[in-house]
């Protein structure tokens, strides 16, 4: 039996008026690399954010690596590392000074993370730039170091809201294979996504998120399937499960 | 050029500048009202203080040879002081914009003109000075009607609305300058150029504060009337030396002055654009810091106080903050300012007069011990919401509220304590009091800055502001006065 890394069990959020997640179940395996998607406002922030402890459910429950995130919010963030949609640095620091300080605040010795940050650096081809001012960074620097500090600590589970976005070619290409080999060695990993390649090239199981609930979820290819589109993108799939198939008719009107 | 856009753009820049400050507030529709109040002060402002300042001299029967020789000081002192005012607000306005809302200025992206910007940018610069100053030309006015000088006012407000011009275009020379300088010398001495522009960031506030100080500005005042007239070569002062030269019935003079100035008031409309046309840059500056050690995140001198690891590292971090970010400098300024005050104001030399009773002499402290207590109340104040939205690196970090709020007011600590225990060392020293006494202000004295620290904590964590653009809020303003309220009752309890 598979060991189970994230448990949501009927969890609900609410905003307000708006339920942002509506009894949401989701079951996300050791080593899996689980892609979320799913429109603007699908709610896709929200459960990651349910995930980390950083919301509380309205209802349901939540484990996360065996814990519950809202009665060990400590422990379930020591295994955890996050990289938020758009990077959240502290652009008054340098990049390594602003890794020192994650490092020490997960309490990961020096000889642990000093090897690591470099590889990394010149894997993201960030040596040479280390001493800058985060200030001063691009956005696709700022996304690699925030990326960086999310590995550091060896997280067991990794959330990774679009991480993608602001990255080049080749640093993206990294960060998918590092996303396997990671997940061989049991590191689970939840990411966001708009992109639909991204997610069926590199996610093992997919779910799609619509207005709150879960639509379904799957493989890119039972996704295919379920769609009625098996010859067809995941892109397709995705339009036409959540009943977005209509594009060409706005785009039309938009354009013409 | 089309004025129009200019005026628009000022719209603009006073509406994000007074929502950054003030907050904005929303009717019952849910619109955003607009905050007049500086349109209050600035319709009512003459009227009502000329009033009032003329009642009080015709109720008090003021000779009017008394008030002739003050108001004559104070008009020569206006338009210098009006240009002045300008170019420190402009000044305070620069060093209190984020990094990130200066990239993103809208000259940049826009397709504005240089010309336009200037003079929308120096529109909103008046709107925010002007108030202030109408209040100031009511005083004069009430005093001019009653000494009958009625000409002479009308001349030195029309120089003085010339100086506001002129400080306004100054500034945008000066921003565009220091914005070239910084860059280069950024870029050039990493470390050491930062510490030159916090330095002279906190200056600029020092004295920005002190120009609000009714003494200082008395004693500038005067000696401005004793020493302009020997300064005839320095155009920024040729608004003054017109009302100088028409006091004295030099017409001739006070034309060419008058005429100078507004030349001057061209010459430094058309610097000013060709400033912002040249030296404006459009990215955040990339400084490069040489390390000074290899990173580590080992025990380091703030374990000495049992702080944790993760709690050593916000307190680097929030020093760091302190001491590079510009919005910082406001807080470190306080010191400095009610320091040079209390210098300005007294005669250091009866420090030493053991004819005068120790309590007295105690009292020359009294000042720099007030502006330590408000250092770390408002250092400890600011000290979560100057996270901004970087503050989620806390949130999904390994670490408990408990240590946040340790570390944080830690920092809003020592700062006051550094510059307590060197005032102590000068207390001991200079006034000698018994060693009983001594203990006493050492532990009242510490055991205040700590209550400071601790009462800014309180609100720091129940009303933090973490909006970063186009200023940093830190704090929301309902906390501010708040917090200013309970400061101030144990700050008197002291």
């Amino acid at each position: 039996m598979l060991n189970m890394a994230v448990n949501l069990d009927s969890v609900s959020k609410r905003f307000g008026e708006i339920r942002a997640v509506n009894a949401l179940s989701l079951e996300i395996a050791e080593g899996t690399v689980y892609g979320l998607l799913g429109p603007n406002g699908s709610g896709k922030s929200t459960t990651m954010k349910l995930i980390m402890g950083l919301l509380k459910p309205d209802s349901g429950r939540i484990t996360v690596c065996g814990m519950d995130p809202q009665k060990e919010p400590l422990n379930v963030k020591r295994v955890i590392g996050y990289v938020p949609e758009t990077p959240r640095l502290y652009e008054f620091l340098t990049g390594m000074e602003y890794l020192d300080f994650i490092a020490a605040i997960h309490g990961i010795p020096t000889e642990q993370y000093m090897p690591k940050v470099n590889r990394f650096l010149k894997a993201f081809e960030l040596s040479g730039h280390e001493n800058k001012m985060i200030g001063g960074y691009s956005n696709g620097m700022k996304q690699k170091t925030a990326i960086i500090g999310a590995l550091l600590g060896d997280p067991e589970l990794l959330v990774l809201d679009e991480p993608l976005g602001g990255l080049d070619s080749k640093s993206a290409r990294i960060m998918k294979d590092l996303l396997h080999t990671i997940a061989e060695e049991g590191v689970t990993t939840i990411f966001s996504t708009h992109v639909l390649e991204i997610a069926e090239a590199i996610c093992d199981k997919i779910c799609i998120l619509y207005k709150g609930n879960l639509l379904t979820e799957g493989t890119a290819e039972e996704l295919k399937r379920l769609s009625d589109t098996p010859d067809s993108t995941l892109e397709e799939a995705f339009l036409k499960l959540t009943n977005s198939s209509d594009v060409r008719e706005i785009v039309e009107a938009l354009v013409y | 050029m089309s004025f129009k856009k200019a005026l628009r753009i000022a719209d603009v820049l006073v509406l994000a500048s007074i929502r950054a400050k003030r907050g904005v507030k929303l009717d019952k529709d849910g619109t955003a009202k607009k905050d007049q109040r500086n349109e209050k002060v600035f319709l009512l402002g003459l009227p009502v203080v000329s009033a009032f300042i003329y009642l009080l001299l015709w109720k008090g029967n003021t000779p009017v040879e008394v008030v002739t020789s003050l108001l004559s000081q104070s008009l020569v002192f206006l338009p210098s002081f009006s240009l002045l005012l300008m170019v420190m607000n402009g000044l305070m306005f620069e060093v209190s914009l984020s990094s990130f809302s200066t990239s993103t200025d809208i000259i940049n992206w826009l397709p504005i003109r240089a010309k336009e910007y200037v003079i929308g940018s120096t529109i909103s610069a008046v709107y925010f000075t002007l108030p202030f100053l109408m209040i100031i030309y009511g005083a004069s006015l009430g005093a001019a009607i009653y000494a009958g000088m009625i000409n002479v006012w009308l001349l030195t407000f029309t120089l003085s609305l010339l100086g506001l011009l002129i400080g306004g275009f100054a500034i945008e020379i000066v921003r565009a300058a220091l914005n070239e300088a910084s860059s280069v010398i950024s870029k050039r001495a990493g470390k050491y150029g930062q510490l030159a522009q916090l330095v002279s960031t906190v200056v600029i506030i020092a004295l920005f504060s002190m120009v609000f100080n009714y003494q200082v500005l008395l004693k500038v005042m005067t000696w401005f009337n004793i020493t302009v007239e020997q300064a005839w070569f320095v155009p920024l002062l040729w608004p003054s030396l017109a009302v100088i030269d028409i006091l004295s019935s030099e017409f001739t003079g006070g034309a060419l002055y008058f005429g100078g100035s507004f030349i001057m008031m061209v010459a430094f409309f058309v610097l000013g654009v060709k400033a912002r046309t040249k030296y404006w840059v459009p990215a955040p500056l990339t400084v490069t810091l040489a390390p000074t050690r290899q990173y580590s995140n080992r025990n380091g001198v703030w374990s000495l106080f049992g702080f944790s690891l993760a709690e050593q590292a916000i307190i680097s971090k929030d020093f760091k903050a302190l001491f590079r970010r510009r919005e910082m400098a406001t807080f470190l300024a306080i010191p400095l300012m009610l320091g040079a005050v209390t210098f300005i104001n007294n005669d250091v030399s009866s420090l030493w007069d053991t004819s005068i009773p120790i309590f007295e002499r105690l009292g020359f402290f009294l000042l720099p011990g007030m502006a330590l207590f408000i250092l770390s109340f408002y250092l400890a104040l600011v000290s979560v919401g100057q996270e901004g939205s970087a503050f989620m690196n806390l949130r999904v970090g390994p670490i408990a509220s408990s240590s946040i709020v340790k570390a944080k007011a830690f920092v809003g600590f020592v700062p006051s304590a550094v510059i307590l225990a060197g005032i102590l060392s000068v207390v001991g020293y200079v006034v000698k009091p018994s060693l009983q006494g001594m203990m006493t202000i050492v532990i009242v004295s510490f055991a205040t800055i700590i209550e400071a620290s601790l009462l800014g904590m309180v609100f720091a964590t129940r009303y933090p502001d973490f909006t970063e653009v186009p200023r940093a809020k830190f704090i929301s303003s309902e906390a501010t006065l708040l917090g200013l309220k309970c400061r101030n009752t144990a700050g008197t309890s002291r």
